[in-house]
């Protein structure tokens, strides 16, 4: 509830401060394309714009396909291009696909940020991350090993096998057991299976790792759909294997509450959104361009600096990760 | 005379109709948002739209094979796969022929374009052998069948990677994703090269003897084959013609998507393919429909998704809903239409017997 | 007709056209076991439960192929009855578990209904108005007034609902599995014991003879999809009860499976054939699949889709071909 209290109050204290201040984004129009309609996730990267836009003064639009395809979202970017807009902030279904299209925008006079899920380097001109894959990969595997007792049998649900973001952090989890670490000497890793992120595929592939390995003591799911799926698969079989991942608060709460999970994680998408839309607006606003090195003042989240990605692109990392426990679970319900 | 009455009393003059009506409408709303001062520039002219038209066209070709199924009564729903496969097919043998050399190899594409092209007609035959080989299973029980094997064909060659290719010979397919100038406006490269293949369709299905009997098939098949046409034959070969228009459009697919190459694109593709044949008039019975009506289908579809995107500002799902709503009209109102007709056709022959017999009956 | 007391074997293949799936189905059996030991002694609850959604759906998709129709919108109208059922239920507008099933039914039926009437009296083909409804009906989910960009999730379900599927059993069948059985039995007793269900057949096999008789043709085209509407959003309670949850692409494309399960079964798509018995064991079939394929270790999850299609694909033909077998004996038989 404090952290709750704390974001509203400094968001009032900001606001105020805007109030009297000369909004920086006056004018300025923003799309926001995301991997997928009707995704819980996006909608909070949305309120993240929405803050921003109240204390900057752009106004922006959204959508995301239907399908979470990449040419559902080549046409909802070529429909902003025809719309005339400013910068867009993308979170791709695929680095590659993309491409073409956004130095097309680029070529038309509008800055591309990505946000959330990379854009190739050479189609971009920011790219805003919640962390490094490296982090990420890692806090979520050192989690399941504390969860169960620095011993046993470790699988993992991702979710489409085509994910860029959740291939990338499955093989830092790889190259960090393959390491030789003391820590994983014990963990035997069985394999990853892939729910697609449907809510059904990760259930009966949860219900497939439950039955071949009988002594499985814990299943990374770096994906928010898997979550929900994987732990209603095992409290219903009734097993004692424990979960962690990326998930939603919302979605995980009863099964924090019921034990299945100790710790799940998630960086706060609505921070990721209101830092996007304040480069957005630098970058459009021209004081600002994105070159490695530089830095950014993102409102309330603090000065920012662009690191070089391992794409030879710009990268802004927030570099902040929640983490939803039995005590932390609550406050963050009606948020994520 | 009479072919002025009939073209207006013609299905495509309906769609010409509806498209107009649609452009006033958004043309329209485009100028009281300016008026309203909610957007700065106008969105809803001739040239912005035309480029616009390129996400819309690219299952364009897809169409034109469906048309030839849909007119022999059949359904494929396997198209979007077999563009999948034949796509990735491009993407493999194209890395294993050029062999990662520094410029890429136009060889190497030629043989890969080859390979792709004739992957997709042999998906097509594959589908066509079983369906005139298995008459008692409907064609859509055996392309569902296929297109799930198509799909995970497609995932066995390449698994969960992104295939990208950086070398400017294999770039060289963005090329199909250009805008041409001509005369100041830029048309996307899909539309002539579509119009062209139309006008062929249109001589081939309607003006020649072969094309008709691809609607007499869906006409009455039996009847057909009694009179001494090859129906599996021609079933087979237009099957293997869809395969390969899926092909086609999977290679502008891969100019689309910045010549990258993934094994889950291109889903649902069928169903683009389907409403806009039977917008167009085909029907999933047979027998009728034509490459204007499709032709001019592709384009309502196209603005379509584009006004309501643009300026209504439904999002992507929404969309989806417009066309559903669109594809039951366009069955239902000339259904309805055509009911009227026959009722009034009915009451004015029951109001004439009536007159007679009043007439007969007094005369007596 | 002294071959009274004992029927040729392909006569009878000819009467059941589901024993030859039968065989199938122990085939893969044996094989899947003998991969996997102990498969069907660990997996069958497993396979009963998954397996009784989609049953519910198929025994509505049978009446719909009865009168030689199809419907491609059931699993939409899954999402849609179980969306509105769980924001009422999220809102607090529905305790009782018993409304929520009236509802789901309500509102599938509502559905289904409108398919019957576009389809018989507005003489539009089905293929065409259910691919219609099911867009419609898709697209309505993420609308602000029904989930927005939310999913229904575990908190907003009361607990006794939650409970009432899984939790629940009877001679160690949990009520989900029940509530197939019947389904099924309900539905088979329709069919072969009432005149409306004969009916179904008279239409599919030849709707001008079904008219000369007197039978309301256009009515009974209404009640078979208002039917099949009904077991679709009765299968979307049971998906929410199942699972717990439900959002926009919830069983998105599982609809082919459905008819597959049919098809398999020996229904004739064309209309006027088809039996409860065989829908069974090709609904058994493709739960059956599902759930073995991640359990034989073939690869991973990606190749599923690969080996279902090809199984089907084998199932059905090898379905024809003994079909085509049985008949040619059965006329040589004859001339002799």
């Amino acid at each position: 509830m404090k952290k709750v209290l704390a974001l509203v109050l400094t968001l009032m204290l900001v606001l105020s401060v805007a109030a009297f201040a000369e909004k920086a984004g006056e004018g300025i129009t923003i799309g926001v394309v995301y991997k997928q309609s009707g995704n819980a996730y996006f909608q909070a990267g949305v309120t993240g714009f929405e803050q921003a836009a109240e204390e900057l003064g752009f106004e922006f639009m959204h959508d995301g396909p239907d399908d979470g395809s990449s040419d559902g979202q080549i046409r909802i970017i070529e429909n902003y291009i025809a719309q005339g807009v400013d910068a867009l902030c993308i979170s791709a279904n695929d680095p590659a696909a993309l491409v073409d299209v956004c130095n097309e925008a680029r070529e038309a006079g509008i800055k591309v940020i990505s946000w959330d899920a990379k854009v190739d380097a050479e189609g971009r001109d920011l790219d805003v991350e919640p962390a490094s894959a490296q982090v990420i990969g890692v806090t979520q595997l050192d989690s399941i090993v504390n969860s169960i007792g620095g011993e046993g049998q470790i699988a993992i649900v991702s979710a489409m096998a085509t994910a860029p973001n959740q291939n990338l952090w499955i093989s830092f989890i790889e190259e960090a057991l393959n390491s030789g670490d003391e820590k994983y000497a014990n963990i035997e890793y069985v394999g990853t299976v892939y729910g697609d992120d449907e809510y059904t595929k990760s259930f009966n592939e949860t219900q497939a790792l439950l039955e071949k390995y009988p002594d499985l003591k814990g299943i990374i799911v770096p994906t928010t759909v898997g979550g929900p799926a994987v732990c209603k698969c095992i409290q219903d079989a009734g097993r004692d294997v424990k979960v962690t991942g990326l998930t939603l608060a919302s979605d995980m709460k009863e099964f924090i509450d019921a034990g299945i999970a100790d710790e799940t994680f998630l960086w706060n998408p609505i921070e990721l959104g209101y830092a996007s839309s304040y480069a957005a607006v630098a970058l459009v606003k021209g004081d600002f361009t994105g070159a490695v090195g530089e830095k950014i003042e993102c409102g309330e989240l603090g000065e920012l600096e662009v690191t070089e990605s391992d794409d030879g692109g710009s990268i802004l990392f927030l570099n902040k990760l929640n983490s939803f426990t039995k005590d932390t679970v609550d406050a963050w319900v009606d948020i994520l | 005379m009479q072919k002025v009455k009939s073209f207006l009393k013609s299905w495509e003059f309906f769609l010409i109709i509806l498209l107009a009506v649609m452009c006033l409408v958004f043309k329209i709303t485009d100028a009281s948002r300016i008026a309203a001062g909610v957007q700065k520039k106008p969105i809803f002219y001739f040239a912005n739209v035309l480029k616009s038209m390129r996400p819309y066209f690219l299952y364009s070709f897809m169409t034109l094979g469906m048309m030839l199924i849909l007119a022999m009564g059949d359904i494929d729903i396997s198209v979007g796969a077999i563009g999948t496969l034949s796509v990735v097919t491009l993407g493999v043998t194209y890395n294993r022929v050029a062999n990662g050399a520094e410029n890429g190899s136009p060889a190497a594409l030629i043989i890969a374009l080859l390979a792709c092209l004739l992957v997709g007609s042999l998906c097509g035959a594959l589908n066509g052998f079983l369906v005139t080989r298995f008459k008692e299973l409907f064609p859509m029980i055996i392309t569902l069948a296929t297109q799930l094997f198509f799909r995970g064909f497609s995932y066995l060659l390449i698994g969960g990677e992104t295939l990208t290719f950086k070398d400017p010979t294999f770039k060289s397919l963005s090329n199909l994703n250009q805008l041409l100038k001509i005369g100041g406006l830029q048309v996307p490269i899909s539309i002539p090269i579509y119009l062209v293949l139309a006008v062929f369709f249109y001589f081939w299905l309607h003006r020649t003897g072969n094309g008709r009997k691809i609607f007499a098939i869906g006409t009455n098949a039996a009847a057909t084959y009694y009179s001494g046409v090859r129906v599996d034959r021609i079933k087979f070969w237009c099957f293997v013609i869809a395969g390969f228009m899926s092909a086609v459009t999977g290679i502008f697919f891969v100019g689309n998507s910045s010549s990258s190459v993934k094994a889950d694109i291109m889903d649902g593709y069928h169903m683009y393919a389907i409403a806009a044949a039977v917008l167009g008039g085909f029907s999933t019975d047979g027998g009728k429909g034509s490459v204007i009506g499709a032709t001019i289908s592709l384009v309502i579809f196209g603005v379509v998704k584009f006004g309501l995107g643009t300026l209504f500002g439904f999002p992507d799902s929404a969309v989806n809903l417009s066309v559903g709503v669109i594809l039951i009209l366009s069955v239902l109102v000339p259904n309805l239409v055509e009911d009227i007709q026959n009722h009034r056709k009915v009451a004015r022959r029951r109001a004439e017997t009536a007159k007679l017999n009043a007439a007969a009956g007094s005369a007596r | 007709m002294q071959n009274k007391e004992r029927k040729p074997i392909y006569s009878i293949l000819i009467e059941h056209r589901e024993i030859p799936l039968l065989a199938v189905l122990a085939l893969l059996l044996v094989a899947v076991s003998i991969r996997v030991p102990g498969y069907l002694g660990k997996s069958w609850l497993n396979v009963l439960k998954n397996g009784s959604i989609n049953m519910v759906m198929c025994c509505g998709m049978l009446c719909v192929l009865l009168i030689g129709s199809i419907d491609i919108s059931i699993t939409a109208i899954l999402a849609f009855a179980g969306a509105v059922a769980g924001k009422l239920m999220g809102t607090g507008a529905i305790q009782s578990t018993v409304l929520m099933f009236v509802l789901g039914i309500a509102i599938g039926a509502a559905v289904g209904a409108i398919n019957g009437v576009l389809m018989s009296y507005g003489r539009v083909i089905s293929l065409i108005v259910t691919l219609s409804t099911s867009y419609i009906v898709r697209a309505l989910i993420p609308m602000e007034w029904l989930l927005g960009m939310n999913k229904i999730n575990p908190t907003q379900l009361t607990q006794g609902f939650k409970d009432s599927l899984i939790n629940h059993s009877f001679l160690g069948l949990p009520f989900l599995v029940w509530l197939a059985v019947l389904v099924v039995v309900i539905t088979g007793v329709f069919l072969k014991y009432t005149r409306t269900g004969r009916n179904l057949y008279a239409v599919g096999s030849n709707a001008e003879a079904a008219q000369m008789r007197g039978v309301p043709i256009n009515r009974i085209r209404v009640l078979a999809h208002t039917i099949c509407g009904a077991t679709a959003g009765l299968a979307g309670i049971m998906w929410l009860a199942f699972y717990a949850a439900i959002e926009k692409g919830s069983a998105l494309g599982d609809e082919m499976f459905t008819i597959a399960a049919c098809v398999l079964g020996g229904v004739a798509v064309t209309g006027g054939y088809g039996k409860i018995g065989g829908v069974v064991i090709g609904a058994l079939m493709i739960a059956f699949i599902d759930s073995a394929i991640p359990q034989m270790g073939i690869g991973n999850s990606m190749i599923t889709e690969f080996i279902k299609g090809i199984l089907l694909l084998i199932a059905i033909l090898l379905n024809v071909v003994l079909q085509r077998v049985a008949e040619k004996q059965d006329l040589a038989r004859r001339n002799i």
